[in-house]
């Protein structure tokens, strides 16, 4: 009995960890492997009472084209953006599919829905960006006063590999965010 | 524990395993032979368990700060740190057998919320935006073996109110919203197997009392409520299903504590009759006005579920037909009420005729709980049916347009009567004694 209830814990604890072991993986070997895009985005602050502070990200994607069979009943499922670049060096989806490409980086997206016929409303796994506490509030209150300057803008870097991302860093006029909160509150200070 | 209570126990524990009695008369006699420690043996469990929570919760914020500065690879080791404490602990538990409530408590709680830390945490250093019910869910899932393996009743209790609160947000997404029902119906085999060697323990009543609370929201949000004014027969069969299991395996327990489905059945019969009083709920409701375009299973699943809580009620009904005291037939046969009325609003549109029966219903059961606490003695049923026959007659005060002089008198005369009748009976009762 000893032996059996020793053997299931052991069982259990490894699906337990592989689980957290399996998302570390996936995204180290994107971080490592993946091909950078950028994306324009926007800032804003909640909180999340067990992930800790965040920075709402909001990516703007239009309707793409959706090519392939339709999606299942009530219109979701999992589709497959292809990621492109603009002539500004932003990324954007090219058009989205229910199989993956064989060429080009793609992002996997679960709950789609068809917009129209033939197009959908892609919202890519851009959402969240975490800071340390305290820094989270003061990027929103930096970042909603410097708004007004129509020449600031948000920018995630992110990791794309086999249709997952990563995001790796928000720049923001170019800088890491964490060293721009720093710089701007200074100067606000001063 | 006196040792002579302690003997009690070994005897009974013996005479179940020789099969000398069955297993029903061994927690009858369990349950009539308390254990005098029980309360302070709750009150330690309860202390490791807050124990496990406290630390639990504290690292979890701990690690919700985001230490930034650190360096990946050590911020994912940290993440990883208390769940694989927590999987250490339950092991060395395990070899060295340590098998006390505090200790299978404490552990199971501690490594559930060590669990969520670590996908929380992971989720934080790689910036995933998933949903919160994707994080619920493999919560829920990877916790479910701890309640097993730790044989732990609040492991349990935090496993229902997850599934519950992973649930909620998901009320208008058809079908995923149903699994609800297996990840709540997930931690009934271990209240089963608990509760066949001692049903009467706290963390079993507390189990008991999460699960109850959570079937009242969890009917109502996993319907689909395709047919209009179906959900008072469900709720009301819900009621009657609740009452009536309890009187089946429960109705030795040492306190009203050890007795949610009791007390949620009786109270959830008088609140939904009182509801029944008014018009609204049975305003639109029937076959015509059905919601029709929806799949096969969707227009079947609320009719179901009505139809396996009546045949629940009616199977527990015939077996406890013979303990029934009078004012256990109210809850009991409420569902049957329910169906009738049902039945008379929406296909022959008697509805003020159904509110009637209601208002009767739940006068007729106030003066029975008042007579039946009359002659048993019991001040607190008498108080009970006194209060039933209080509200209906308010309720129905506030309902006709009155002058407020009016309705002063009738409060003022309630009122009088309450006392009076408090006064009189416990005189009665103390001479009796």
């Amino acid at each position: 009995m000893k032996k059996v209830l020793f053997l299931l814990i052991v069982l259990v604890a490894a699906i337990q960890l592989a689980t957290p072991g399996v998302m570390i993986a996936k995204h180290e070997r994107t971080l490592r492997e993946g091909e950078v895009f950028k994306f324009k985005t926007t800032v804003v602050d909640p909180y999340d009472a067990f992930r800790g502070r965040y920075v709402r990200l909001a990516v703007q994607t239009a309707r793409v084209p959706f090519h392939g069979e339709s999606l299942p009943h009530k219109r979701r499922g999992t589709v497959f953006a292809e990621l492109d670049t603009d002539e500004n060096g932003f990324a954007y989806v090219r058009r989205a599919s229910r199989r993956a490409p064989e060429e080009g980086a793609y992002i996997t997206v679960k709950d789609a829905r068809l917009s129209q016929h033939t197009n959908l409303s892609i919202r890519l796994p851009i959402e969240r960006f975490y800071l340390p506490e305290g820094e989270a509030p003061r990027a929103e209150v930096v970042y909603a006063q410097a708004a007004s300057d129509r020449n600031r803008e948000a920018v995630v870097v992110a990791r794309v590999l086999n249709g997952n991302l990563v995001l790796e860093n928000l720049l923001i006029d170019g800088v890491p965010i964490r060293e721009w909160i720093a710089t701007a509150s200074t100067k606000m200070e001063n | 524990m006196t040792s002579k209570q302690e003997w009690l126990r070994r005897e009974i524990d013996a005479w179940e395993r020789e099969s000398l009695i069955t297993e029903q008369v061994a927690s009858t006699l369990r349950g009539r032979y308390p254990q005098e420690g029980g309360s302070r043996r709750a009150a330690m469990i309860g202390l490791a368990a807050l124990g496990a929570l406290l630390a639990g919760g504290g690292i979890i914020l701990l690690l919700a700060h985001n230490w930034a500065d650190l360096p990946r690879g050590l911020r994912v080791a940290f993440a990883l740190t208390p769940l694989i404490s927590a999987q250490l602990l339950a092991l060395f538990g395990a070899l060295a057998e340590r098998s006390g409530a505090g200790w299978r408590e404490g552990v199971g709680v501690f490594w559930t919320l060590s669990i969520g830390a670590a996908i929380a945490v992971v989720s934080q250093i790689y910036h995933i935006s998933g949903s919160f019910d994707a994080f619920m869910l493999t919560w829920l899932i990877l916790a479910l073996p701890v309640i097993y393996l730790m044989r732990s009743s609040l492991v349990a209790v935090l496993f229902t109110i997850g599934a519950l609160a992973w649930a909620c947000p998901l009320y208008d997404t058809w079908p995923r919203v149903l699994g609800y029902w297996p990840l709540t119906l997930a931690v009934v085999p271990m209240l089963i197997q608990r509760s066949r060697r001692n049903v009467f323990t706290p963390g079993l009543a507390l189990l008991r009392w999460t699960l109850t609370l959570s079937l009242f929201i969890g009917i109502g949000i996993t319907m689909e409520r395709l047919l209009p004014g179906l959900w008072i027969v469900v709720y009301a069969a819900l009621c009657s299903v609740l009452f009536l299991t309890d009187l089946y395996f429960l109705r030795n327990a040492p306190s009203l504590w050890h007795r949610p489905m009791r007390i949620a059945g009786f109270v959830g019969c008088i609140v939904l009759s009182l509801i029944l009083t008014y018009r609204w709920g049975w305003e639109d409701i029937g076959w015509r006005h059905w919601h029709h375009g929806y799949s096969a299973i969707e227009q079947i699943i609320d009719i179901a579920i009505a139809l396996m809580l009546m045949g629940v009620a009616v199977v527990f009904g015939v077996l406890t037909r013979k303990q029934w005291r009078v004012a256990d037939l109210f809850p009991a046969c409420f569902f049957l009420l329910a169906i009738v009325a049902y039945a008379l609003a929406s296909y022959f549109d008697h509805r003020q005729f159904v509110q009637l029966l209601y208002n009767a219903f739940v006068f007729v059961f106030g003066v029975v709980l008042l007579a039946s606490g009359a002659r048993d003695q019991s001040l607190g049923r008498v108080n009970i049916g006194m209060l039933l026959l209080a509200t209906v007659i308010v309720l129905r005060f506030f309902d006709a347009d009155l002058s407020i002089v009016l309705r002063a008198v009738v409060f003022i005369v309630l009122g009088a009567a309450f006392l009076s009748v408090n006064t009189v009976f416990s005189q009665k009762f103390r001479r009796a004694l």
